[in-house]
């Protein structure tokens, strides 16, 4: 709980950020306050629900807390990823057990969907969206009309990242509270389940290239014996699936744990945190043919992003006060850095 | 002999004039006939008194000591964790009869999870005193001890407690006793729906809202009995069985929570007392069962352990002239099922040896203890006290040096889970205290204790680089203030002002970007302000209490942290007894300005709250 002095204070910065704006190059009243920036998404201390948004600007300028501000109320606990959808935005609100719906330009509040625990969302069609939710193991079928649920398919353990590309939706079961080792892959047509691939352990992340195949990343599994000895580890993965089944695959070193799959803008090279405790950013020309062995950003992310030539890293320094997040440019040479939330772990941009 | 009747003129000064309300005597009412650790060592130590009786009749060490103004008392979820002089809930150590009950996993203690009784005597000592309690006791202790007295008398208690938010609460207790035994016993059974509203800033427009899931059952027991063979021997025996059955709620963020917190502790003790000719002997065997066990069924979430203790206390004292030597020797096996660790069964064993030396001449009085523990994974340094008191006329100075620490817990060292490890090489923490202060006695009471404490190698749970928590020995803390006390009376008014300044900083950076550095620690308020009003008009009984709670840092930001406000919260009570009756009665008003406050982000408090209680004395 923040005093009423700091809201105002955000309402007053928010109010200068505006009008600067204005005067500046001016736009029409329509165009909101958020419409040309990003948000970093950041979860918040799990358990005590003051997980926020952060607004960068164009130029750079950094505007916190921005939808408790607009709305005077709090969002929530581990606040994890956000999507523009059709100009609203969905705020998934994981161990809040929902996702705020609330419009793109100004993040004004709209509705409340109420889900389990929510993880990612992704628009599947004009009207309907799919949210991955560790709490049914499955999806949950959003209509975009009503902003509420319609049905849920279930998926394996754990589903997390959601690509949609060619007509169908790839759901990543990363194991959740348990292990899993498999793509769920559904029918936009019908909402049923295609087929199911398995991939390496414990897939996370997944995007879709240029030519509309869908790459996932698996983080590998350790098992621990009774003296905390490794008895048996697994290499993380990355494979690319091609019509519905596996075209190609690629190893990591056993004991590292690759995180966070990431794609540039023309859809044909992917970056991707990789390591052992301490991990590097490297990338990946998806025709590349082997794993890279240099890494581009010599430094450890809680998240990263891809967005119009930049990559982001997100770093939640010590997970209970405000982090930060690096701005690159493609070859990995520093840019710029901005100050988050706590625990920045998500990104989310308007174009 | 000189000094026992001092002792024994502040024992009655006290007991007629300040224990009927909370926490302001600075010497130990006590109404046993042996002595204590706590009493032996009360040299130049800063003690408070709260009797159960005048307060709440059945509820829980949280209730107990949640307006005390020397105490923060974190309420979040199933934990309420009371903390003393700036330090963190695990440099609180709690004892039971003298045995330190912290729990054995966590080393925390939930005062939700403490049931109080009109059976104990409950004292809060501040400031550390780790070589005389041993480890945890840094930032001060809570003492719970079961009084007797060898004198003819029989009572039966039945109580009865109704409060608003569906609180029912019904206890019968009984003392019985005579020139050779005492017994007295104690069943207590409360239900509490916990229905409170609250303004709910987690949802649009935030709207009125119930605490919709937050029951709490609980129960007690207690048997408590002692035999005096002869003036030189006495043998007691304590029994205390807890049980807790409750809904935890999360954080008002999340509406669906259905975590359950399940506890039950059984506490027995034996104690032998020997007045010999040469020395005083005392044994005590205790053994301590503690079962857990916390659900989140919608997240796989089944935690679970149980542990048990058996503490053998060996303790002998020596009088000569002004001389008092004391020597003693603790043995304790620990022992843990945890479902957490990787290695899920652990036992271990330590011992412990303290010696002290006490002078008194003139009305100066000194103790100084040293003790040292012996532990299989770690090595313990030497703890020591040199406390220093000498009064002139109706003023007491006093000095307190210390050195105490806190071992690294079973979780600290085996915990496993996805996401946090333990670790097995971690070091105790350690902390050194200076305190100087003085009571003084006259028409106006006043008490001032300046202190500073810093310890170093405090145990943090920090995120390696592949976002893996482990605790390490990383993070010095300074925590310095002042505790001051003032109370006097004017016909029937007894008027108390207690202010507490503390600040407790971060005195090293933890990692590059460490916002912490040099600021107040978290949830640490600075100032605390307790104002106690006790109004006697014939039969009636009217107390005013009024608590304000500066402001505490929730996270710390770039340009401004974050902080839950301060707040001010006044309870009014009034006891009496219905005329011509053995019917005594209790009204209070709780968070009479119906004020909305947080002592941990997110966590609503209960507003206005009604307790009736009625006591039936036969």
């Amino acid at each position: 709980m923040k005093t009423i002095k700091s809201k105002l204070l955000k309402i007053l910065l928010i109010t200068i950020l505006i009008s600067s704006c204005s005067k500046d190059n001016p736009t029409p009243i329509s165009e909101g306050l958020y419409s040309d920036g990003y948000f970093i998404i950041n979860e918040g201390n799990y358990g005590v629900g003051n997980g926020s948004i952060s607004y960068v600007s164009e130029e750079g300028s950094v505007v916190h807390d921005v939808f408790y501000s607009n709305n005077l109320f709090q969002l929530g606990d581990v606040v994890q990823s956000m999507k523009i959808i059709n100009d609203f935005a969905y705020i998934v609100v994981n161990n809040s057990s929902k996702i705020e719906v609330a419009t793109a330009d100004s993040i004004l509040y709209v509705s409340t969907i109420p889900l389990s625990s929510p993880r990612y969302i992704a628009q599947v069609s004009e009207d309907k969206a799919y949210v991955t939710d560790w709490g049914i193991n499955g999806v949950q079928v959003i209509d975009l009309n009503t902003n509420t649920v319609t049905s849920s398919i279930s998926c394996g353990n754990g589903p997390e990242g959601i690509v949609v590309s060619n007509g169908y939706a790839y759901i990543c079961n990363s194991g959740g509270w348990g292990f899993d080792n498999t793509v769920t892959i559904v029918n936009l047509e019908n909402d049923m389940v295609e087929t199911t691939l398995t991939v390496g352990d414990k897939p996370s992340s997944a995007v879709v290239d240029y030519n509309g195949d869908v790459w996932v990343l698996s983080s590998g599994n350790t098992e621990y014996d009774a003296d905390w000895n490794i008895i048996n580890e697994t290499a993380g993965s990355l494979v690319r699936i091609s019509n519905n089944s596996i075209a190609e695959s690629y190893d990591f070193t056993v004991g590292n744990h690759p995180s966070d799959l990431v794609i540039n803008d023309q859809g044909n090279t992917l970056y991707y945190s990789d390591g052992g405790w301490s991990k590097q950013v490297y990338s990946f020309g998806i025709n590349q043919g082997e794993l890279s062995n240099t890494s581009i950003i010599n430094r450890n992310f809680y998240s990263i992003a891809y967005n119009n030539g930049y990559i982001y890293g997100a770093d939640a320094v010590n997970f209970s006060d405000q982090g930060w997040s690096y701005r690159y440019n493609s070859n990995g040479v520093i840019v710029d850095s901005v100050q988050t939330g706590i625990i920045p772990g998500n990104y989310c941009f308007t174009e | 002999m000189r000094y026992y009747i001092f002792y024994l003129y502040l024992i009655i000064y006290c007991e007629n004039l300040f224990c009927q309300i909370n926490a302001n005597s600075f010497l130990l009412p006590t109404t046993n006939i042996e002595d204590s650790k706590l009493y032996t060592h009360s040299i130049a130590t800063n003690i408070d008194s709260i009797n159960v009786s005048s307060y709440t009749k059945s509820q829980t060490l949280s209730d107990l000591i949640e307006r005390n103004s020397a105490i923060y008392l974190k309420k979040y979820g199933a934990l309420s964790t009371p903390t003393f002089r700036g330090t963190s809930s695990s440099h609180t150590l709690v004892l039971w009869n003298g045995v330190p009950i912290n729990s054995v996993a966590n080393g925390l203690i939930d005062a939700f999870n403490v049931p109080v009784s009109n059976l104990f005597n409950t004292k809060l000592v501040h400031g550390g005193d780790g070589s005389v309690f041993g480890s945890g006791a840094i930032g001060g202790s809570i003492h719970l001890d079961n009084s007797y007295k060898f004198k003819k008398n029989d009572n039966l208690n039945i109580i009865i407690e109704q409060g608003s938010y569906g609180l029912n609460s019904n206890s019968v207790s009984f003392k019985s006793s005579n020139d050779k035994i005492f017994i007295s016993s104690l069943l207590n059974r409360v239900e509490d729906m916990n229905q409170f509203t609250y303004i709910n800033t987690s949802l649009a427009n935030n709207p009125l809202d119930t605490n919709s899931y937050g029951k709490i059952k609980s129960e007690q027991y207690q048997f408590n009995f002692a035999y005096k063979n002869n003036s030189f021997n006495t043998i007691r025996f304590n029994y205390w069985r807890t049980y807790n059955n409750r809904e935890v709620a999360q954080n008002m963020t999340i509406i669906n929570s259905d975590a359950k917190q399940y506890d039950e502790t059984d506490r027995v003790s034996l104690t032998l007392f020997n007045y010999l000719k040469y020395f005083d002997f005392k044994i005590q065997q205790s053994y301590l069962k503690e079962k857990f066990n916390y659900t989140e069924l919608s997240k796989s979430i089944n935690s679970y352990y149980s542990s048990s203790s058996y503490i053998t206390d060996i303790d002998l004292k020596k009088k000569y002239n002004n001389i008092l030597l004391n020597i003693g020797s603790l043995y304790t096996n620990n022992s843990m099922y945890n479902n957490n660790y990787l290695k899920r069964d652990i036992n271990e064993n330590y011992i412990a040896v303290y010696s002290a030396l006490q002078f008194y001449i003139k009305g100066f009085k000194s103790n100084m203890v040293l003790r040292q523990e012996w532990h299989s994974t770690f090595k313990s340094p030497i703890l020591s006290t040199v406390a220093l008191e000498k009064r002139f006329d109706n003023i007491r100075f006093r000095y307190k040096f210390n050195r105490n620490f806190r071992v690294p817990t079973f979780n600290d060292r085996y915990w496993f889970s996805s996401g946090a490890i333990g670790n097995i090489d971690l070091l105790p923490e350690l902390a050194y205290s200076n305190e100087f202060g003085f009571d003084l006695n006259s028409f106006i009471d006043i008490h001032v204790t300046a202190y500073n404490i810093n310890i170093s190698n405090m145990i943090l749970w920090q995120p390696l680089e592949g976002f893996v928590w482990q605790a390490n020995n990383i993070k010095n803390v300074r925590s310095r203030g002042l505790e001051t006390k003032f109370s006097f009376f004017y016909n029937n008014l007894k008027i108390d002002v207690n202010y507490f300044y503390t600040k407790s900083t971060n005195e090293n950076n933890t990692n590059n970007y460490d916002l912490s550095f040099n600021k107040q620690l978290l949830y640490v308020p600075k100032h605390k302000v307790n104002l106690l009003l006790n109004y006697k008009i014939k039969k009636y009984n009217l107390y005013v209490q009024n608590t304000y709670t500066d402001k505490v840092i929730t996270s710390y930001g770039f340009s401004e942290d974050n902080y839950l406000d301060a707040f001010n919260i006044t309870d009014i009570i009034i006891n009496s007894e219905i005329k011509n009756t053995n019917i005594g009665y209790t009204l209070q008003l709780k968070n009479v300005f119906d004020v909305s406050y947080q002592t941990y982000l997110n966590y609503p408090n209960p507003g206005r709250e009604y307790l009736l209680t009625l006591n039936f004395k036969f």
